[in-house]
């Protein structure tokens, strides 16, 4: 069965279960990008999130024999990421991760803009660094939170789920986030 | 101070989405790409895990079956072993009697087969060799003092009876009459076997039934010497059970034996006699071997 490029993510997962190798690099391409931005945000180390993300699409390819639809396929697939993400800090006994920690530091006041570029390139560019540079300073699993909306596209439920916590805790970490960046980036509105 | 994350917040905020997208545009580098897909299509081309897969998805019903077949099998062996240790148990002489024994008959009484007809007596003047495996077994000790509640001597000498007008009877076929007396004594001492084996059962502990059923020396003594022929020892392989269905067996055959080979006609003459005599239970047996005989005749009410 040729594969189709409209179909589902569920749908070319299937395919590449049953076989079909052109099925995986549709996926692939669509997930790509947002699996390595997750990993390279929570990591925040190029290398090892190189390691992550093979790792990451590695373990998919060779749990495909016993996958069945029963969540959508990015919740399962970011799953996979945060588990791996979860060894490597586990193994590593890294600070990075502070499962109860929902406060945080305060954060920085945001950096003006620069004068010296054109008006409106130069006002994304910088409200774009302004905001990753919020986002590395919130506690992770508040950005975690925050990633996998934006990435993933994952709603509350979905987070939860990806994430291995209740619905109202990755509600209430992605309430924090979103309060603490839109708080940061006030001075660009 | 952080605000609190109040209801009026909502979980998305397009500004700072908008924000994130500009700034966020890192990707994989192709190394990884190439590397990854090439894995991707390595597992496909590989295929034995679906394999693996399918059988794992097979291995239950596969081991469920398996357990079956092998609980059926030994059900089937438990049965047949149970079937044969029962008909040991039904002649246990030959099992617990040393084969010296067998020979010489004097010492080893044999109530039972003394009461067996010539033509099975004759059959059995072979001995059958016991099989190896009761050869092996233990030689039991026959006690010199029979248990004294078992008494012996009346149902011997009825069983000695037995053999001596079994024997008549073979000689001399002609005779219906005495053939019935026949069968009535063998009946009788059928009867008598019958309580001797349930009276031998009831007394004497299992192992010690076939080496000694001497509960009463002086009635052993008898049997063996007015059954001094090797019938009177005989294979006692042939058990109590045996014997007795050869003499049932025996019963009306003397009814038609200078029958075989005659036309109905004769067979209905022969049935009207008994019928005559008053003999209904002979002339209902040989109303049923003309049925099974000549299943297309009918019966003369008369002789119905």
């Amino acid at each position: 069965m040729p594969t189709d490029a409209d179909a589902s993510d569920e749908t070319l997962m299937l395919g590449y279960r049953d076989g079909d190798a052109a099925a995986f690099d549709l996926l692939y391409a669509r997930h790509k990008g947002g699996v390595f931005r997750y990993l390279l945000r929570q990591s925040r180390n190029a290398a090892l999130t190189d390691e992550m993300f093979q790792d990451v699409w590695m373990n998919l390819i060779r749990a495909r024999d016993t996958y069945t639809v029963q969540a959508k396929f990015s919740t399962y697939l970011y799953r996979i990421a945060h588990n791996r993400l979860m060894d490597h800090f586990r193994r590593h006994d890294s600070a990075a991760v502070s499962l109860d920690d929902d406060t945080g530091p305060e954060i920085a006041e945001p950096a003006a803009p620069r004068s010296d570029e054109p008006e409106a390139s130069a006002d994304a560019r910088q409200q774009a660094a302004q905001l990753l540079s919020l986002l590395d300073q919130l506690p992770a699993e508040q950005r975690e939170a925050f990633v996998l909306q934006q990435e993933g596209g994952l709603s509350i439920e979905e987070i939860a789920t990806a994430t291995g916590v209740a619905r109202e805790t990755a509600k209430s970490r992605l309430r924090y986030a979103l309060a603490k960046l839109r708080q940061g980036m006030q001075a660009w509105q | 101070m952080i605000p609190d994350p109040g209801a009026g917040d909502t979980e998305r905020d397009a500004r700072l989405e908008a924000a994130y997208r500009a700034g966020a545009q890192q990707q994989p580098p192709e190394r990884l790409d190439d590397a990854i897909r090439a894995a991707a299509r390595r597992a496909v081309a590989a295929g034995p895990r679906r394999s693996a897969d399918r059988l794992r998805r097979w291995s239950i019903p596969l081991s469920l079956a398996a357990v079956v077949l092998l609980s059926v099998t030994l059900v089937t062996m438990m049965r047949e072993e149970g079937a044969e240790r029962w008909v040991n148990d039904a002649s246990p002489l030959p099992r617990d009697q040393p084969p010296a024994a067998i020979e010489a008959p004097a010492t080893v009484p044999a109530p039972v087969t003394a009461t067996v007809p010539a033509q099975s007596a004759a059959q059995s003047r072979t001995p059958t060799p016991p099989p190896a495996r009761m050869a092996a077994a233990p030689v039991v000790v026959i006690p010199a003092e029979p248990p004294q509640s078992v008494t012996r001597a009346e149902p011997l000498v009825a069983e000695q009876r037995g053999p001596q007008r079994r024997e008549r009877l073979a000689a001399d076929v002609g005779s219906r009459a005495k053939a019935t007396a026949g069968a009535a004594a063998s009946a009788e001492a059928d009867a008598t076997v019958s309580q001797d084996n349930a009276a031998r059962d009831a007394a004497a502990p299992r192992p010690l039934l076939g080496s000694a059923p001497a509960s009463a020396p002086a009635a052993m003594a008898e049997t063996a010497a007015g059954a001094g022929k090797p019938e009177a020892a005989g294979p006692q392989g042939l058990g109590i059970a045996s014997s007795a269905k050869a003499r049932r067996a025996q019963v009306p055959e003397t009814l038609w034996q200078d029958l075989e080979g005659e036309p109905v006609a004769k067979w209905l003459d022969r049935l009207r006699e008994l019928r005559n005599a008053g003999r209904t239970a002979d002339a209902d047996r040989l109303v049923a071997e003309i049925r099974r005989r000549f299943p297309d005749v009918a019966l003369p009410d008369d002789l119905r």
